[in-house]
């Protein structure tokens, strides 16, 4: 009985034209890459169990054990949907470079949602982690550390200003400004070591390093977030330029 | 390389640790099950924008309860979610919602040969999804659309083998229907 599905009668024409583009259909990488960010997921690893590549093998942890850690992460995630939504920023794929000109958001769902998310948990209620156990160079993690705060309104203004940095940074490098992109990614990587977007930071400093003639240091940042991070959506833009270096 | 398992962590990295396992776990559904639970919003009646905020919802429902999600029920969980979110925006968006009679007076499609658009066959595709029952819809949609065994329909929808093959014919028979209809609405000049 396994596998049974049953036989169709040959669809006609029009039947599989339809069929077919609706199979076809798929989400954009847009809205994925904004998702991605929204959750808080594919953004580099930090604490203990930093690991060059991240594993999906980790067992769940039990949830007596975690409720307060994942309710902090929570936080962090309805923060960050807020905070963007609020920003109206789109960080990966906007083409322009006006960094407050609003765009299709990520809209902050926590009102209409089944169950109410946790509450954002102020930023002081997250465990400071130790350094991050990071293969990259240092360039993202000027050990400046961040001044706790107690509210989450100071941590949603914590997060417009990454987000303004970063876009900052975006707009340097869609304008081949790469002096100005990586002043912003410096100031980034002094308030924020341990910032949201600190794997978008290190994409567009690749980047902005490649436009400013420094392809040794790009192509060293470029090999070792692939490494790290192979299932990111910002490998295809970044392959270049480690398979550059490779070459030579 | 180190697990969590084999860790001895202080209290703050146990939190740590916790929140990372949460991550990883949220970030492998996501790479596993985004896309399906995407077309699955879509192809339940949602525009592209719709699908992509209601996507966001199931997510953020996930995370939310990322610890409550047994092991290898991930998918069912998110399937689960998404059709709730779906009717819930549906009611509000209806975009797809057809006259009793299938009435194509307002789909973009002129002719056949309009359909060699994607976007026109999408959105043909969706009025006549919108208008089949919901539950025979849910089966096309995984059997037909996703390429699914019956086996595994079955039980993500949690019914029986038996149940699920009924509603997969009476789900085809609904669609043979709704396009013959449509190529009868056609004028006849297009047809000849």
């Amino acid at each position: 009985m396994s596998n049974l599905k049953l036989v169709a009668d040959e669809p006609t024409p029009l039947e599989k034209m339809l069929l077919d583009a609706s199979r076809a259909e798929q989400p954009s990488e847009d809205h994925k890459a904004r998702l991605r960010a929204a959750l808080g997921i594919g953004v580099p690893l930090s604490g203990p169990l930093a690991a060059p590549t991240p594993t999906h093998n980790a067992p769940p942890p039990a949830a007596a054990a975690g409720g307060v850690a994942k309710s902090a992460w929570l936080g962090k995630v309805a923060l960050g949907v807020a905070a963007l939504a609020l920003a109206g920023v789109l960080l990966f794929t906007r083409g322009g470079s006006a960094p407050t000109a609003p765009v299709s958001p990520v809209k902050a769902p926590v009102a209409e949602m089944p169950r109410p998310l946790a509450e954002p948990a102020p930023v002081a209620a997250v465990p400071e982690a130790p350094p991050a156990v990071s293969p990259l160079p240092p360039v993202e993690a000027t050990p400046q550390p961040h001044p706790a705060r107690s509210d989450a309104s100071a941590a949603a203004g914590d997060l417009t200003e990454q987000i303004r940095l970063i876009e900052a940074a975006r707009a340097g490098v869609a304008a081949h400004d790469a002096k100005a992109a990586l002043a912003a990614l410096d100031s980034y990587a002094q308030k924020f070591p341990r910032g949201s977007f600190g794997q978008e930071a290190t994409v567009l400093r690749i980047r902005a390093l490649d436009q400013a003639g420094d392809s040794a240091r790009a192509t060293t940042l470029a090999k070792s977030f692939i490494a790290r991070f192979p299932n990111s959506p910002h490998v295809a833009r970044l392959s270049p330029i480690a398979e550059r270096g490779a070459s030579r | 390389m180190n697990t969590i398992s084999d860790l001895e962590l202080s209290p703050t990295e146990n939190d740590a640790a916790v929140q990372q396992a949460c991550r990883l776990r949220l970030e492998r559904m996501f790479n596993d099950h985004h896309d399906f639970i995407w077309r699955l919003l879509r192809r339940l009646g949602l525009s592209r924008q719709g699908a992509d905020d209601a996507a966001q919802h199931v997510f953020l429902v996930a995370a939310e309860r990322v610890l409550d999600i047994q092991e290898g029920r991930e998918r069912s969980f998110l399937f689960g979610t998404a059709l709730r979110v779906a009717r819930r925006v549906s009611r509000n968006e209806k975009r797809w919602v057809l006259e009793d009679d299938m009435d194509f007076r307002n789909s973009q499609v002129a002719r056949p040969e309009d359909l060699a658009d994607q976007r026109r066959a999408v959105d043909l595709m969706g009025r006549i999804l919108a208008n089949m029952d919901h539950d025979l819809k849910t089966v096309f949609i995984l059997a037909e659309l996703e390429g699914q065994t019956m086996p595994q329909v079955s039980s993500l929808l949690e019914i029986p083998l038996g149940t699920a093959t009924s509603r997969l014919r009476r789900a085809r028979e609904a669609f043979r229907a709704a396009v013959a209809a449509f190529e009868a609405s056609l004028p006849q000049a297009v047809k000849s």
